[in-house]
């Protein structure tokens, strides 16, 4: 299969994957297992991963490839790429470029009120 | 210097000098200027240009990011006051939650340099640097810009054919056609 790329713009929804706390409720490791699992859907190979036996409880997971490799659900794809033409660029860039352009835009989330020129402004006193 | 209001497809000169709030405008989500901002950076790595980063413009990306981490940590809405006493008396707790977001802008113009983007760090030499030492009081007085707006136009003029910013205080200065040869590019969100 051939990975996503954001030409396909709409979220591919990935086969359920079961997350239950395991012994150390290390939640995070789970979903972190289950990212790599959504990966290797979408055709990239991901380090081996030894996968404890859970009872299946939860959910899918939404992802969106917006370059190789990089993947983000798809809420974090409307934050930080929704309604720009991420296809028409990435037409345009190399694909070093184009990567290291989407890996970073919006990685911080901010929120609607903030006045980005005024919070750069490093006052005197 | 021409002022031009930026809209999708304008074309960009280079090289491009980037001010602070585009560097962190860039890299915050949701805020209103963010579209623009990501739009304007898409265009300047698409068509080549060289971009040009001042240590003047990492810093106070710094200080916004900083200034965004205490809103966080304190749930404050809108944009209150953030002075240097705020910030020494909550630094430890800004790094301690919100550490990883200060190094943003330095990951992303690193990105950027790594995958052959033509990035140029100013001020290049002694002698340029000097040149800019001199021309920022002189933008200081004819424009009442701050130290650090005179520093960033002077950088601009040393430098650029466009500079690119949300900064209002630069419409003015660009009106005035005092400064040829280069042409701000104003982001307004709208």
């Amino acid at each position: 299969m051939s990975p996503m790329l954001v030409s396909d713009r709409t979220a591919r929804t990935i086969p359920s994957v079961s997350i239950t706390p395991d012994d150390n409720g290390d939640v995070w490791a789970q979903f972190s297992e289950a990212v790599k699992y959504g990966a290797e859907t979408l055709g990239f190979k991901q380090p081996n991963t030894e996968v404890g036996e859970r009872q299946p409880v939860i959910q899918a997971i939404s992802g969106v490839v917006v370059a190789p490799g990089i993947m983000v659900s798809a809420a974090e794809y409307q934050e930080r790429y929704g309604g720009i033409d991420l296809e028409a660029l990435r037409k345009r860039m190399k694909p070093a470029v184009y990567r290291a352009f989407v890996r970073y835009i919006g990685s911080v989330r901010g929120r609607e009120d903030l006045d980005v020129t005024t919070i750069s402004d490093i006052p005197d006193d | 210097m021409a002022l031009t209001t930026w809209r999708s497809g304008t074309a960009l000169n280079s090289p491009v000098y980037l001010d602070a709030c585009v560097l962190v405008g860039a890299t915050v989500s949701k805020h209103r200027l963010y579209k623009q901002t990501v739009e304007v950076i898409g265009e300047v790595l698409a068509s080549g240009a060289t971009i040009l980063v001042s240590l003047l413009a990492v810093q106070e990306s710094l200080w916004a990011l900083a200034s965004l981490s205490y809103y966080d940590l304190f749930g404050h809405r809108g944009n209150p006051a953030f002075t240097k006493k705020t910030y020494l008396k909550h630094c430890d707790k800004i790094f301690a939650k919100y550490g990883d977001r200060m190094g943003a802008v330095h990951s992303m113009v690193g990105a950027w340099t790594e995958a052959g983007v033509p990035v140029a760090w100013v001020a290049k030499t002694d002698s340029d640097s000097l040149r800019v030492s001199d021309l920022t009081p002189r933008y200081m007085r004819e424009w009442r810009l701050t130290p650090a707006d005179a520093a960033h136009l002077a950088l601009a003029k040393t430098y650029a054919r466009t500079f690119i910013t949300a900064d209002s205080h630069f419409k003015v200065v660009a009106q005035s056609g005092l400064i040829d040869e280069l042409v701000v590019v104003h982001l307004t969100g709208a």
